[in-house]
């Protein structure tokens, strides 16, 4: 009987084969800190992988992309973001109509779940930088900072890196 | 005393079921690998990007390039084209549409990086100078930023299935919706594969198809 349950889990393998999902690694560099209101850190959210794509001097709009962790029991929605490095930032998602045209549109809000992430790439949600005042250099690193619906405030830096 | 029966022969063992099932996943196997073959041999290249009918002719065009240069686009000649539209306002998709390919061109051998183009076209020719679309492409990477003047652009976009539609942003300059895939032309001037953005990270078998495009003259 043995002998039979192991030729037939062998065979379940055979039939199965499938490669055994990845667990991700999270990446090593992680900055961020918060704050509430009244400015102790709550450090509810962390932000890791996080970087401004490097862009021409001709070109005064970027974007911002990283990994979101709300280690906190609650849905964190962040209403806004700013930088002394632009003249305002925004909150977009990105869409694919059905003609197949994808573009970016802002959003009022964008959520991070409860003890999850929200990664901000180059095809989904993503921050932008509007109106930078001055030319980014390759290397140098901004200073973001993240608001939420509560008012507390979140912040991390992120380098400035050519895609 | 009576003699003894003859030992009776045992009657064969029935074959255990999981022999059964192992030999007919065996069996299954070898069809699928063999079918799996023959369309190997039929089509030495399986395309990552989604292909074209054979003998699918590239449309050309005319444009303007930095410099005050005309620049005019003949598929073919010899050469391999990625052709794709975007604008230098465009803030994720064209600047890593031109890194990957720029990143595919690199690791392409010498002889073959001499062949290969990269070519984008602007869907934005309001806002984007010549000059700003090849500074653009050169920051990125390496390749040709071209600008198509209405209604040129409009017929060129549609002979290539390209659609782009002007978007409005909420406090901030307007953005271009826009189709996002590269098209792969070949060395007589036909469409050969199309990759969607999404499948340009996939590096290595970009590349497969290119250097698969380069080699079938």
């Amino acid at each position: 009987m043995t002998r039979s349950m192991l030729l037939g889990a062998a065979l379940l393998a055979l039939v199965a084969c499938r490669p055994a999902p990845q667990t991700a690694g999270h990446p090593a560099g992680h900055t961020g800190h918060s704050q509430n209101e009244a400015g102790t850190p709550s450090s509810v959210l962390s932000v890791h992988d996080a970087r401004v794509v490097a862009v021409p001097p001709s070109v005064g709009d970027t974007s911002v992309f990283g990994t979101l962790h709300n280690a906190g029991p609650a849905p964190l929605r962040l209403v806004g973001v700013q930088t002394d490095a632009a003249s305002h930032g925004m909150l977009m998602v990105t869409q694919t109509d059905p003609a197949g045209l994808t573009g970016m549109q802002d959003t009022p809000a964008l959520t991070v779940p409860a003890g999850g992430d929200l990664t901000l790439s180059d095809t989904g949600d993503h921050l932008m930088l509007m109106g930078l005042r001055a030319p980014l250099q390759e290397g140098q690193t901004l200073t973001l900072t993240l608001t939420d619906d509560a008012g507390g405030t979140h912040t991390f830096d992120a380098p400035v890196v050519k895609p | 005393m009576t003699a003894p029966l003859p030992a009776q022969a045992a009657p064969p063992a029935a074959r255990p079921w999981y022999v059964s099932a192992l030999l007919a996943v065996v069996a299954v196997t070898l069809l699928l690998l063999g079918a799996w073959g023959v369309a190997r041999l039929k089509s030495p290249h399986p395309f990552y990007g989604m292909a074209y009918p054979a003998a699918t002719a590239a449309t050309g065009f005319q444009g303007e390039v930095a410099g005050g240069q005309r620049y005019t686009f003949t598929p073919g000649q010899g050469r391999v084209t990625a052709l794709f539209f975007g604008f230098t306002h465009c803030p994720n998709i064209c600047p890593l549409t031109l890194s990957y390919l720029s990143k595919v061109r690199a690791a392409l051998p010498p002889e073959d990086q001499k062949r290969f183009d990269i070519v984008l076209v602007s869907v934005d020719p309001a806002r984007d100078t010549p000059q700003d679309l090849n500074d653009y492409v050169r920051y990125f990477g390496a390749g040709r930023g071209v600008r198509v003047p209405e209604p040129a652009l409009g017929q060129l976009a549609r002979a290539y299935g390209v659609a782009y539609q002007r978007a409005e942003v909420k406090g901030a300059a307007y953005q271009i919706n826009h189709t996002t895939a590269t098209y792969l032309i070949d060395a007589q001037g036909h469409l050969r594969v199309l990759w969607d953005y999404t499948q340009l990270p996939q590096l290595d078998r970009v590349r497969a198809d290119v250097q698969h495009v380069l080699e079938t003259r």
